[in-house]
């Protein structure tokens, strides 16, 4: 009896085809695999860092806005200028108008918008692996013209920024993407050229200093120079729209009557002189810094850098040409000694002598004017802009409180009233 | 002759058997392997989403204010609001955060499909979803005011 055996070959086949097509579908995978994901892995991680660089500039668009806006805000209240810690805004009028040129103010806005941008743009930090390289701002420009702004063109805003300059450099392993960040954009609903424009002409009228002036030539005081701050501010008020509101307030006033003064031929009263218009009166009790410049904004915030020496100059339009009138009248003033002494020329002559007493005034006033149709970006949240200016005169005027008449002309009376 | 019929329908039934198998496996391997391309694609979606949602809330400006969402919100805080509303001026009026901010949110990602919040120096603001665990969240720097001071910088984050 013989047995059959059972055939192995087709097992064997079979056996080996499912084996070669496990081995080869694992090999593809391995191969092809790994090496897609390498690729997939990189392009990944420059996706990140390109995000990261997008990301910036969504934040260097935001900080251009606010730092533009926060540097107009500033200047408002520094009066067109930001002028040192503790000086106060800007003096729009010391006798004479003397706002400060549209370019300065713009400068100025130009300068504090660039600095702003690039302290933000200095603490901006990246929390994943990446190393990143910055080069700050260089140029600031608000793209504004003179005629222009005259003209009203930027009274609601619509100022274009354009800030050129710096870069950003990010890497990681073997990616690093360089991007140049200049932007350009677009801020409106401020309002702070409008207010700039209306405040430039008001000065240029001088109301405030023709009117403080009329208050020296009619013997008058404080009580006068608080009137004649209201004329100026009613005036001021009424060239601007619904929305904005002016106030005032006194910073300093100081009034005195000075020495008392004759004419030719009355020798017994004192020195020979003239009635005269409002002149300068030179004084240290009340006074305003003029000719402010914008301050540094390095200088402004000591924790970034050195802050530099103050210098405090008292200098006014008229100074130079009637300090030396004024010394002058003085002295021959002062020269005269003896004159009130009886006795001396002809007696019992009834001539009259008339007697000019000298009256001096000097005012500082704040004029503030907040703007309510749109508010800002601020420290708090949105707030009304506030232009803030101060107006400064100071006069004496040598027949301001009239003519007396002394008869006879023996002597000179005594002053009466404080004396300066 | 019925022993030899019968190995060969043995033989058939193993090739049919292991090309069973071994479509099994390919079919799951695809399966499987549909499963993380689609939770990858679902990622990247969820990447350009947030991506266009955030570059919405930088860049897109409201008509009547001139403000980006991340001004409303931010002014919303710091004007002492809340996250209700801003007052703007007698020129442009008050705003509704909520109102102008949630359609938009919700036309990227659906209604309780995300979260918002902005880090800022008074503290942290919320919107959205604020009862879900999300599985993603993107982050981003924003500039406060002043300028120069301690914290003039906060975050925004969004959850989806």
């Amino acid at each position: 009896m013989s047995k059959k055996g059972v055939s192995i070959l087709p097992f064997a086949f079979i056996a080996l085809v499912v084996s070669l097509s496990i081995i080869s579908w694992s090999i593809y995978n391995v191969y092809f695999g790994s090496k897609y994901q390498t690729t997939v892995f990189h392009h990944s991680r420059i996706d990140t860092v390109s995000n990261e660089v997008g990301k910036n500039k969504k934040f260097l668009k935001q900080s251009c806005l606010y730092s533009s806006h926060y540097s107009l805000f500033e200047n408002a209240l520094g009066g067109g200028i930001i002028p040192e810690r503790g000086t106060g805004s800007n003096t729009w009028i010391c006798n004479a108008p003397m706002p400060p040129d549209m370019e300065t103010t713009k400068g100025c806005v130009e300068k504090y918008t660039k600095f702003y941008t690039n302290v933000y743009f200095d603490n901006y930090t990246i929390d994943l692996p990446v190393d990143i390289s910055k080069a700050p701002y260089r140029t600031s420009i608000h793209n504004i013209s003179r005629g222009d702004v005259f003209r009203g063109a930027y009274d609601e805003g619509n100022i274009n920024i354009i800030l050129e300059g710096a870069k950003t450099t990010l890497s990681s392993d073997s990616i690093q993407i360089t991007d140049n960040l200049d932007q350009s954009e677009m801020i409106g609903k401020n309002r702070f050229w409008y207010l700039w424009r209306k405040f430039y002409k008001w000065a240029g009228d001088n109301v405030y200093g023709k009117n403080i002036c009329k208050c020296t030539s009619s013997c008058k005081g404080c009580d006068c120079a608080d009137v004649a701050a209201q004329k100026a501010l009613d005036d001021l008020q009424t060239r601007f729209d619904e929305y904005v509101t002016c106030s005032k307030a006194c910073d300093c006033c100081y009034g005195c009557q000075g020495s008392d003064c004759g004419v030719e031929g009355s020798a017994d009263c004192g020195a020979y002189c003239e009635p005269s218009e409002c002149l300068l009166w030179e004084q240290r009790k009340c006074v305003s810094k003029c000719n402010m410049k914008c301050v540094d904004p390095e200088k402004r915030y000591p924790e970034a850098s050195n802050i530099s020496k103050l210098t405090e100059l008292f200098r006014l339009n008229s100074l130079q040409e009637e300090n030396t009138g004024y010394s002058e009248v003085m002295d021959s003033y002062m020269g005269d000694d003896g004159k009130g002494e009886e006795g001396d020329g002809d007696e019992g002559n009834e001539k009259c002598c008339p007697i000019y007493k000298e009256n001096k005034l000097s005012a500082v006033y704040t004029f503030t004017c907040t703007d309510k149709k749109y508010y800002v970006p601020g420290g708090s949240g949105p707030q009304p802009l506030t232009f803030q200016v101060k107006a400064f005169a100071t006069y004496r005027d040598k027949d301001g409180c009239g003519c007396q008449l002394e008869c006879p002309c023996k002597h000179c009376p005594q002053n009466m009233g404080e004396t300066c | 002759m019925r022993k030899g019929f019968a190995e060969e329908i043995l033989s058939f039934s193993l090739i049919i058997f292991s090309v069973i198998i071994l479509t099994i496996f390919f079919a799951s391997e695809s399966v499987l392997k549909g499963g993380e391309v689609t939770r990858s694609v679902r990622g990247r979606m969820l990447d350009e989403s947030a991506n266009l949602a955030l570059q919405t809330i930088y860049d897109h400006r409201l008509e009547r204010f001139e403000k980006t969402y991340m001004e409303l919100i931010l002014d919303a805080q710091l004007q002492g609001n809340n996250e209700t509303h801003v007052y703007y001026g007698r020129g442009s009026g008050v705003v509704h955060v909520k109102e102008i901010l949630n359609p938009m949110m919700n036309s990227y990602f659906g209604k309780g499909g995300w979260k918002l919040v902005v880090k800022n120096r008074k503290g942290n603001i919320t919107y959205g979803n604020q009862q879900r665990d999300f599985d993603y969240k993107y982050i981003s720097n924003i500039p406060i005011l002043p300028p120069v001071s301690e914290k003039n910088i906060g975050n925004v984050t969004l959850h989806v």
